[in-house]
């Protein structure tokens, strides 16, 4: 099996990682009986067999069209569609250009890398250390592993374990400041509002 | 996913330490295992790849997220947000051009695609829809208004010695104290009650009076025929979602729904009469009828074509 090309991996991480957060925010609310998880899990499928990237010019919004497809797929498949769903579909395109020419997503790349750092500080000692070495310090596994006196399966663990913490924080949804004035609506629903 | 995503974090740090040639073989026979492995693979790995780029940001100022803002274009708010915000702008930015005031009368029109929220002197509010015309007379003793063409909401202000009465069409509808809806079909006037009781009679008055309360509505029609029936809760909002700027479809015929989104455009809708008996849903804004057709089209199975101002949702050869 041929291996994601490090250029894909670099663009991934750079391009559509740091708008997870939003995505899945957005799927909770326009679709509250779909699975995010799943439909997440299948666009990072999809992304992972693009053969080039250079024709995206919107990573962004190429995310929020690739979910809204499997929503669309998922709801055509399913041919159950709840009024929730399809409203969802008729607003997520409106999601995915929310934030266009927004100062907040051109600075949102060093606003990532500041997270980031923060959530390294997060960790636990070791793997706070591990981490840094290896991230910021720019040492292999091996050279950490002889520095620290310990083994190189236990460098290795510390690096998964924090990868996994540090990917699960960084992706958890925002619940707050969703770019939808539309949600506003939403909450109150028409039905609450025709009697006051 | 949380297993997949701690297997492929784990493989990415086995990657990241170098992987033999043992492990590269298990490794593939992981990936092909399930397909979506894949994909989480490309997700740890891309995290950690993000976070190599911690590295450029060690040793620099506290805060580079700020210098950057005024770097941005700023853009103009979005047509959607212009009318969703904006709308109280634009009613008083109009007024001059929609509103005569006569000695006692007041006459509001709304274009097409304007929903206006217009408070009347004695406390009421008359919501009016898209392309609508109304007239509007308080005396000391009554509060008359005339429903010309479209449909206004109106929430009344108590006051039992002014009867607030509302003519439309074939249909006269009167209140004290309530909230009702009162819309102009082709040839009959539908009334809905939202709150209290509206009484409401045929024009032609070959019928006595009947007293509508909340949760009902009544249909008269141009022969002074009275039909009358129950609207349930979500129903009721449903047709009164306009007033949010909404239209919600609940299995509603497509031919139907384009019909109301219509209401709203300059632009119209056209479906392939084959579609028209298919049944949508969805919530949308009245002002999205671009998002509307697409999301339509994808649900019946069709796509969308634009003919000049015509926006067809036509029938896709394959499904």
């Amino acid at each position: 099996m041929k291996l994601t090309s490090a250029e894909l991996v670099g663009w991934v991480g750079r391009y559509i990682l740091p708008h997870e957060a939003r995505l899945r925010s957005w799927l909770r609310s326009a679709f509250p009986a779909i699975d995010v998880d799943d439909v997440v899990q299948e666009a990072y499928c999809r992304i992972a067999t693009l053969e080039r990237v250079s024709h995206i010019e919107d990573p962004r919004q190429y995310l929020f069209k690739t979910a809204r497809n499997i929503v669309l797929e998922q709801l055509r498949r399913d041919r159950i569609v709840s009024i929730e769903a399809a409203t969802g579909l008729a607003e997520m395109d409106q999601a995915a250009d929310g934030e266009h020419g927004n100062p907040e997503r051109l600075a949102s790349d060093r606003r990532m890398l500041a997270r980031v750092e923060q959530l390294i500080a997060m960790l636990p000692e070791r793997g706070r250390q591990v981490f840094r070495m290896r991230k910021i310090e720019g040492l292999s596994q091996r050279d950490i592993s002889a520095q620290l006196g310990l083994s190189e399966s236990v460098v290795e663990n510390e690096i998964s374990r924090s990868l996994d913490k540090i990917v699960r924080a960084l992706t958890q949804e925002e619940r707050a400041e969703l770019p939808l004035h539309a949600r506003g609506r939403r909450h109150g629903k028409v039905r609450h509002r025709v009697q006051d | 996913m949380s297993r997949i995503d701690t297997e492929a974090s784990a493989w990415a740090a086995r990657l990241d330490r170098g992987l033999n040639v043992e492990e590269e073989a298990a490794l593939d026979t992981w990936l092909i295992a399930d397909r979506r492995h894949q994909g989480a693979f490309l997700r740890q790995r891309a995290a950690l790849s993000l976070l190599d780029r911690a590295r450029a940001l060690h040793g620099k100022p506290a805060d580079p997220v700020i210098e950057e803002v005024s770097v941005a274009p700023d853009h103009a708010p979005s047509r959607r947000r212009l009318l969703s915000y904006g709308t109280g702008l634009a009613a008083a930015l109009t007024v001059g051009a929609t509103w005569q005031f006569w000695p006692r009368a007041r006459r509001i029109k709304t274009d097409v695609g304007e929903i206006r929220h217009i408070p009347l002197e004695d406390g009421s509010v008359a919501m009016v829809n898209s392309g609508s015309a109304l007239r509007i007379a308080f005396t000391e003793h009554r509060r008359d208004v005339t429903l010309a063409s479209g449909e206004a909401w109106f929430q009344v202000a108590k006051n039992h010695s002014r009867p607030f009465t509302v003519a439309a069409g074939p249909a006269v509808a009167q209140a004290v104290g309530t909230a009702f809806d009162v819309r102009r079909h082709a040839d009959s006037t539908e009334i809905i009650v939202t709150e209290g009781t509206v009484k409401v009679w045929p024009l032609a008055a070959t019928q006595e009076a009947v007293l509508i309360e909340a949760g009902h509505r009544v249909v008269v029609d141009r022969y002074s025929n009275l039909r009358r029936g129950l609207l349930d809760g979500s129903a009721s909002d449903q047709r009164l979602a306009w007033r949010e700027g909404r239209i919600v479809l609940d299995r509603m015929k497509l031919g139907a729904a384009v019909e109301e989104f219509n209401r709203y455009h300059v632009e119209q809708l056209e479906i392939d009469p084959s579609l028209s008996d298919r049944e949508v849903v969805g919530w949308f804004s009245t002002d999205d009828i671009n998002g509307f057709a697409t999301t339509a089209a994808s649900l019946v199975g069709g796509h969308v074509e634009r003919d000049g101002s015509t926006i067809w949702i036509k029938k896709s050869s394959v499904e």
